[in-house]
């Protein structure tokens, strides 16, 4: 699974860092495709962000290793890679326009072509007007577009964005979000975290759903999402279900009874026992949401244990 | 290594050009050296002022002796005449001059001084003759007169006069209680009593004041009691007072510093010892004090840099700012940057300093003006020489640097394990204290430069830069090298620690637990 690829991004291997006696990231091992958009989620605290840090070269592994555009060191690869953390803070009495040419020399680019590079985002974002006012005049949006520049200035072909819709209005969710989509189709690799399964959803091709500093789930959307999710509005309750034969958990609300059944059942036999067994009025099969799946994987698996089914 | 340092460069110029370019920034820099230049002229202008005005404050004599109380007065009165004809003496009559001023510089020319002051003294000394009485025939008489009549005049004339300052009341009989309650109202500076036997013992004689820290009363008054009860001992010895005063005279060396010695123009050295030394002034001393001086400005501007660069460091976290930079460039740079940009910023402050202080003097000297004639003295002294000694210019350059990069990291390392400015102002506390003590001992350092403590303190990193820049012309050249390597190993050492610190720090939350959560922070991974 995590043999080196130059087809991926970035590579953890048993990654993992504690801090004191708190394990922040617990042997995370995934492998991340080069030109895809790949998202990080997981519940506050989960372990995403200490993985972005260390993907992004700020913070260094316990134990096990990390590949980030086939080079050992992230120190190597560091002006191609784009990093815009959760919390985001501007230089407050710098010019708008030099906030950005600042981050593109950082990443090595000269002064003309920064400065350059920097108009245009200003023109794609919409801030030209912006462009010689003080950064502590901007309003909380803008001043995110001005840090997403920043990250954008020195054309990474890796952005690694913490949290990129957090604080944006609708229309500037969208802007962001097709530049995420345009990077990509330059062949950038975009990672993101994000608490918005909608837009995980929408967005990722892939994802990692980290809890507790552990990888509960990892890969192509689809693929998550396969494991099946089957309604029942039926007349009995919920114990009419125990011992079905694929089913891995019931959640039973009023007549409703969603049923969580394994990828491998069988649906047609499924739906004769349950037929045998109560008076059912509807049978629905349908896949899991993004968000159903991170209830249930982070804050359902507790909801729903008392009423588990044996498989 | 290129890419390293330019990027170093341009968290620096950043840094620095944020700094600089507020408004605060220069009405800082410039306010403070036109406070300090308004203080000392005003200082010097005080001064000045306060040597020429007259307040006169009255003090009250009781006399329990002999009469010891009346001589003290009459000595004072016999000084105070003395004086007036001593300048008289030495100054030509205007054609607006009274008779009688023209007619006593005659006579100061003609009769010894001492005697002139006896005959004038017959008229003026307590107990006074009737004034009405007095005939006017003789210049003695003519004299006593005009001396009652004139006061402002004697001391427009000669300003040291004793009743421009201080003046007895002789109001016959006053009581304790009378006397408390005059100095309780102000009404008098203090009394002195003279106890009975005052010639032999000083037991019981007491001077009363309310403002026991001011002594010049006491110490003026007790010069004439003294002069008046040797002169009654010299008597009683049969010794003349000039006779006593040169038995008593002191040895004393005049301070002189040693210069090259001249030669003259066949070549041959200077015969006598005294061509190769000269008199010290007033302000070469005050030159001497140089380094210490640069000393205060090296600390001051150490620590309002190394705490801006903490405060600078804490706000950076606070904002999460640091996290950007540091995922384009490691903490090393970023400190080294930032410490540079503080750095520039200080010394364009400076600078700046050096140029307005500078800027009036030198444009005074060019075109001869002088404001006042301490600076004009203070130009000419010598003092301006040794206050821009490249010695000390160099070193100020080379410890600035030393201190500025010790206390800089150790307070960027503090500021990164901080939350707010209060916790890292609470952190910084001990290293606030361990700074300051060679400031307080800057003068002790001064004074003796080659001693033990300097010697010691100059081996201590946290003391070296301060205490170096105090006794820097003193230190020999291979302890100069010595202590050059050990600071530089020294803050190359704090820095590896910091860097260790910041690096883990600045990511924290939470700050860690004292010491011992800062040696964890050296210890693990970041």
């Amino acid at each position: 699974m995590t043999d080196s690829n130059s087809n991926h991004s970035v590579t953890f291997e048993q990654t993992r860092k504690k801090f004191g006696s708190l394990v922040a990231l617990d042997r995370l091992s995934l492998q991340i495709p080069r030109g895809s958009v790949y998202g990080f989620i997981g519940p506050n605290g989960a372990g995403k962000t200490t993985a972005m840090r260390i993907l992004v070269g700020i913070s260094k592994p316990t134990s096990g290793t990390i590949k980030v555009l086939d080079a050992d060191e992230v120190k190597d690869v560091r002006h191609q890679i784009g990093y815009l953390p959760e919390e985001k803070g501007l230089y407050k009495r710098m010019r708008v326009i030099d906030y950005i040419v600042y981050f593109g020399r950082l990443n090595g680019m000269r002064k003309r072509d920064a400065v350059a590079k920097a108009k245009a985002l200003l023109s794609e974002f919409q801030l030209t007007d912006w462009e010689k006012e003080k950064c502590q005049a901007l309003s909380k949006g803008m001043g995110q577009k001005v840090q997403l520049m920043a990250t954008l200035i020195h054309d990474p072909i890796l952005m690694v964005l913490d949290e990129p819709f957090s604080g944006l209005d609708p229309v500037n969710v969208e802007v962001v979000r097709s530049i995420i989509l345009n990077k990509v189709k330059e062949n950038s690799t975009v990672i993101l975290s994000t608490h918005i399964m909608e837009q995980a959803e929408s967005l990722c091709d892939a994802v990692v759903l980290i809890n507790k500093g552990k990888a509960v789930l990892e890969g192509p959307i689809d693929e998550i999402r396969k494991g099946d999710v089957v309604s029942v509005d039926h007349e009995g309750d919920v114990s009419v279900f125990d011992g079905l034969q694929g089913v891995v958990s019931v959640k039973q609300i009023g007549r409703e009874a969603t049923l969580q059944v394994d990828p491998e059942c069988d649906l047609q036999t499924l739906m004769k026992s349950v037929f045998e067994r109560t008076s059912v009025t509807q049978f629905n099969a349908n896949s899991a949401s993004l968000h159903e799946i991170f209830i249930r994987e982070v804050g359902g698996s507790e909801a729903t244990s008392e009423t588990t089914a044996d498989a | 290594m290129l890419d390293r340092l330019y990027s170093v460069w341009l968290i620096a110029q950043r840094d620095w050009l944020e700094a600089t370019s507020t408004k605060m920034f220069w009405l800082g820099a410039l306010l403070m050296p036109v406070i300090t230049l308004i203080l000392a002229v005003f200082g010097m202008f005080a001064a000045s002022l306060i040597g020429t005005s007259v307040t006169v404050g009255s003090y009250y004599v009781v006399d329990h002796s002999d009469g010891l109380g009346l001589e003290i007065r009459n000595e004072v009165l016999r000084t105070d005449v003395a004086n007036f004809l001593n300048v008289l003496s030495e100054r030509e009559p205007v054609p607006e001059d009274e008779e009688i001023l023209a007619d006593v510089h005659e006579a100061t020319q003609t009769t010894a001084l001492p005697d002139l002051v006896n005959s004038f003294m017959e008229f003026l000394e307590h107990p006074q003759p009737d004034l009405t009485t007095i005939t006017r025939d003789t210049l003695a008489e003519r004299f006593s007169i005009w001396w009652e009549n004139n006061k402002d005049l004697i001391v427009e004339l000669a300003p040291d006069m004793s009743f421009a300052r201080y003046e007895e009341i002789l109001t016959p009989n006053l009581t304790e209680q009378e006397l408390i309650s005059k100095l309780k109202r102000e009404q008098i500076l203090g009394y002195f009593i003279i106890p009975e036997g005052f010639i032999n013992s000083n037991e019981n004689a007491k001077f009363v004041t309310e403002n026991i820290l001011k002594q010049d009363l006491s110490n003026w008054y007790e010069n004439f009691a003294t002069r008046v009860i040797q002169n009654k001992k010299f008597a009683e010895s049969d010794i003349s007072r000039a006779t006593a005063l040169w038995l008593l005279q002191r040895a004393s060396f005049q301070t002189s510093k040693a210069v090259e010695p001249s030669r003259d123009s066949n070549g041959s050295s200077p015969s006598d010892v005294g061509d190769s030394t000269k008199e010290v002034t007033v302000w070469e001393t005050v030159g001497e004090f140089a380094p210490a001086v640069y000393q205060y400005i090296l600390w001051f501007l150490v620590f309002i840099g190394a705490t801006v660069l903490m405060t600078n460091t804490v706000e950076e976290k606070s904002t999460k700012l640091v996290e950007v930079l540091l995922s384009d460039l490691d903490s090393v740079q970023l400190m080294d940057g930032k410490l540079v940009g503080s750095a520039l910023t200080l010394l364009t402050v400076v600078g700046l300093w050096i140029f307005l202080i500078s800027l009036p003097i030198v444009l005074a000297a060019s075109i001869g003006v002088t404001f006042l004639p301490q600076v004009a003295e203070f130009i000419q002294s010598g003092a301006l020489s040794s206050m821009f000694n490249p010695l000390f210019i160099v070193n100020f350059v080379i410890f600035f640097v030393l201190g500025f990069a010790f206390y800089g990291y150790s307070l960027s390392a503090l500021g990164s394990v901080c939350s707010n400015i209060r916790e890292a102002q609470m952190m910084a506390t001990p290293i606030n204290l361990v700074a300051i003590v060679p400031l307080i001992l800057m003068v002790p350092i001064a004074l003796d430069k080659s001693g033990t403590l300097p010697t010691i303190m100059s081996y201590i990193p946290p003391f070296t830069p301060f205490v170096m820049m105090n006794i820097v012309a003193e230190v020999a050249w291979t302890n100069y090298l010595l202590i050059l390597v050990w600071m530089t190993a020294c803050t190359l050492g704090v820095r590896w620690l910091a860097k260790k610190i910041y690096t883990k720090g600045i990511l924290l939350e939470n700050k860690p637990a004292g010491i011992k959560g800062l040696v964890r922070l050296v210890g693990g991974t970041n």
